[in-house]
């Protein structure tokens, strides 16, 4: 073997090492996107759970607000029936507008927020929302990441032979909800 | 962030051989010294005629025995006790290796037991497990930590736990008092960062290593000074390399644990500055995390029952608050860290933090490297939570008071219509009792059996007692309020529960059954 021929193969291995270095560092980011969904995906099903609950609830002290309490529950189950990312987002924005004008609605019945029960569920909501938030900026973080990722030299030559997609953003599509993320109680 | 966890890594390695280095030099060092110290008679190098003719062509006529120069005779001494510096080296490298596996079994359960804290359920404090939910999500932990509640009226916060699946986060009641909802969450956040940056197994890692270099010199100079005087009492002094390598022993065991610790401390301050940024990036809201250690420092008060090796742990120094800066601070000076976090102008991201950083130290200082801030990326800061403190202050101490004593396991608390708070032992046997005040009787009641269970004999009833798996819950208990509760199980044992309670069935603690708890009517 020629020195040549040596230096070719000793080239060719390293630039196979380092390619599969790349592509495991790809695969580890697409699938840190996925765990981040998943996330994401637990938390919303918690806030569709604790909805009817609080419904409930609200119904026994301020029945007569039917259409505030109505819209609350046709945007659950929209959100619900959602399945795409896009999808998703849209519907679970609508939730979030609906559910902050029915807590500005609580605030006019002292009785109902003196209820300790209530006030558990309250603190259960609260919470949830804001993981929903958190679980929304870190899969957001771990797309961006990703996408800068994939769309950089020399990584987008690997994704394009691995078909690695851009994925998509996920965004609460209403404006009100991106005003107030947070459920004002007090 | 992973770029950030990724090079702290790769130098904490770099860090931890240094230290590993230092201590196995110190270990050959002392073994050689020690090898002299117990074949004194043969240490005389000056003149030994073997070595000089190994290495030179014999002078015939020369009736002079050459001198060797220093050099020679340093290497002749290093070269006879190379057996006993490795013996040296070993043992130091034995007692590192014991600590280290003492440390990973049990470091966190020590930490915890030494600071006093108990572990707490999601039903005894929500608010503090939602907020530690809500940071491990920010974070994108594997596993929701620990939480634990230290019984302490001054506020602080630590973790702990060998990486992110087996982390505990431990938070003062005094923490729990003052800090509203944002601060609380800027706390956790920083403790949920030192999780995620892996600090807790690095300053475990380093500190034993500290901890065994300090050791090893410690023990060497009880040993130099014992040897020492008996040097004395003998008649001729050693030889020239002996002196010397002692010397040299003696101003390595005299520098290691100072270098060690300096290397150890300024390490430590890095990591601070770092769970700070982190903080700021998971709670997107830096001036929560400024507000919280801001009241931890106008605390005053000291928190002295602290043990100074789990002290560098803690969010905020307990023993030795950071006034200006120190070369042997665990933590860099509070006001500075705030004021980072305050200038940081509405943004939130790891980039963000280091133009902080450069505007408070001058524009050469740096805390984050350029490879991480390549790959941090500038975030925006949201707005304040709309939420002040739940209740008035004494609600609130009052209600952290009562989590305290259901989770030691001390007292029930149980409330008189006239005010008057009763606590009652865990293991308070009698149905009824009176309050001391208003003479009221109040009973303590009874979870019921159930129908179905009751066509069970008594006999086999008491036999249900040792199973582990209930009859599908064949006690239970009808709330009769909201607030704190307690009652009896039919085998004597006291359960409580919390105004938060919702879980459908609470365990007795005395003979482990399950007693489906019914919420109250109202």
């Amino acid at each position: 073997m020629t020195p040549l021929t040596i230096g070719i193969i000793v080239a060719g291995v390293l630039l196979l090492i380092m390619g599969a270095g790349m592509y495991n560092g790809l695969i580890q980011l697409r699938n840190a996107v996925k765990n981040a969904w998943a996330q994401i995906d637990v938390q919303l099903k918690r806030r569709h759970d604790l909805i009817p609950n609080l419904v409930e609830m609200v119904k026994g002290y301020a029945g007569h607000e039917k259409s505030t309490l109505e819209k609350v529950i046709a945007a659950r189950s929209q959100a619900v029936g959602a399945k795409t990312v896009g999808e998703k987002s849209a519907a679970e924005g609508m939730l979030s507008g609906a559910l902050g004008r029915l807590m500005l609605l609580v605030e006019q019945y002292p009785d109902l927020k003196a209820n300790t029960n209530f006030l558990a569920l309250q603190e259960e909501l609260t919470s949830t929302e804001n993981k929903i938030g958190f679980a929304r900026q870190f899969y957001n973080d771990s797309v961006m990441t990703y996408n800068t990722k994939i769309q950089s030299v020399p990584q987008n030559v690997l994704a394009g032979m691995f078909a690695f997609k851009p994925e998509e953003f996920f965004e609460l599509k209403d404006e009100a909800a991106r005003e107030a993320p947070k459920v004002a109680f007090s | 962030m992973w770029a950030a966890i990724q090079r702290n890594r790769r130098r904490s390695l770099i860090l931890l051989m240094m230290l590993g280095l230092l201590l196995l030099a110190l270990g050959y060092l002392i073994g050689a010294v020690v090898h002299f110290e117990l074949n004194y008679h043969q240490a005389d190098f000056s003149t030994t005629t073997d070595y000089y003719e190994s290495l030179t062509t014999p002078e015939p006529e020369t009736s002079i025995r050459p001198v060797l120069s220093i050099g020679q005779q340093l290497t002749m001494a290093l070269r006879e006790s190379w057996r006993s510096g490795l013996i040296g080296m070993v043992i130091a490298a034995m007692i590192w290796l014991i600590m280290i596996i003492v440390a990973f079994i049990s470091g966190d359960s020590i930490l915890l037991s030494t600071v006093g804290a108990f572990p707490i359920a999601k039903e005894s404090a929500p608010q503090l497990y939602n907020v530690v939910e809500e940071m491990s999500i920010a974070a994108g932990l594997p596993t929701v930590p620990r939480v634990c509640i230290i019984n302490e009226h001054s506020p602080n916060a630590f973790a702990a736990g060998r990486d992110p699946r087996h982390a505990v986060v431990a938070v003062t009641a005094g923490l729990l008092k003052r800090l509203n909802r944002d601060e609380l969450q800027g706390v956790i956040a920083h403790e949920i960062g030192h999780i995620k940056n892996l600090d807790i197994r690095f300053m475990t890692l380093a500190g034993v290593l500290v901890g065994a270099i300090v050791l090893i010199s410690d023990i060497f100079w009880r040993s130099f000074r014992y040897g020492g005087s008996q040097r004395r009492s003998d008649s001729k002094g050693g030889g020239q390399a002996q002196l010397i390598l002692l010397a040299v022993a003696i101003l390595v065991a005299i520098l290691a644990p100072l270098v060690a610790q300096m290397l150890y401390l300024a390490c430590s301050r890095r990591r601070e500055y770092l769970a700070d940024a982190s903080a700021a990036q998971f709670t997107r809201y830096p001036p929560g995390l400024a507000g919280a250690l801001k009241k931890i420092t106008d605390y005053t008060t000291r928190w002295t029952g602290v043990n100074r090796a789990v002290a560098p742990m803690f969010i905020i120094n307990p023993l030795h608050q950071a006034a200006a800066f120190s070369l042997f601070a665990t933590h860099p000076p509070t006001e500075e860290r705030i004021r980072i976090l305050l200038s940081m102008g509405g943004q939130a991201g790891l980039y963000d933090y280091e133009q902080a950083f450069r505007q408070v130290h001058g524009q050469k200082n740096h805390c984050l490297d350029a490879a991480t801030l390549k790959s941090a990326e500038q975030l925006p800061a949201r707005s304040a939570s709309t939420e002040e403190l739940s209740a008035d202050p004494i609600v609130r101490s009052q209600q952290v008071a009562d989590l305290l004593d259901v989770v030691s396991g001390g007292v029930i608390p149980v409330a008189c219509g006239c005010g008057l708070k009763i606590k009652l032992p865990v293991n308070f046997k009698k149905e009824r009792f009176t309050c001391p005040r208003c003479g009221l009787v109040h009973e303590l009641p009874r979870a019921t059996i159930n129908d179905d269970a009751q066509n069970i004999s008594s006999e086999s009833r008491a036999s249900a007692r040792s199973d582990t798996i209930p009859a599908a819950f064949a006690v239970s208990y009808q709330r009769r309020t909201a607030g704190w509760e307690s009652f009896q199980c039919p085998c004597g044992g006291v359960v409580q529960l919390s105004p938060s309670f919702s879980a459908p069935a609470a365990s007795c603690k005395k003979c482990g059954r399950h007693v489906k708890i019914q919420p109250p009517n109202n």
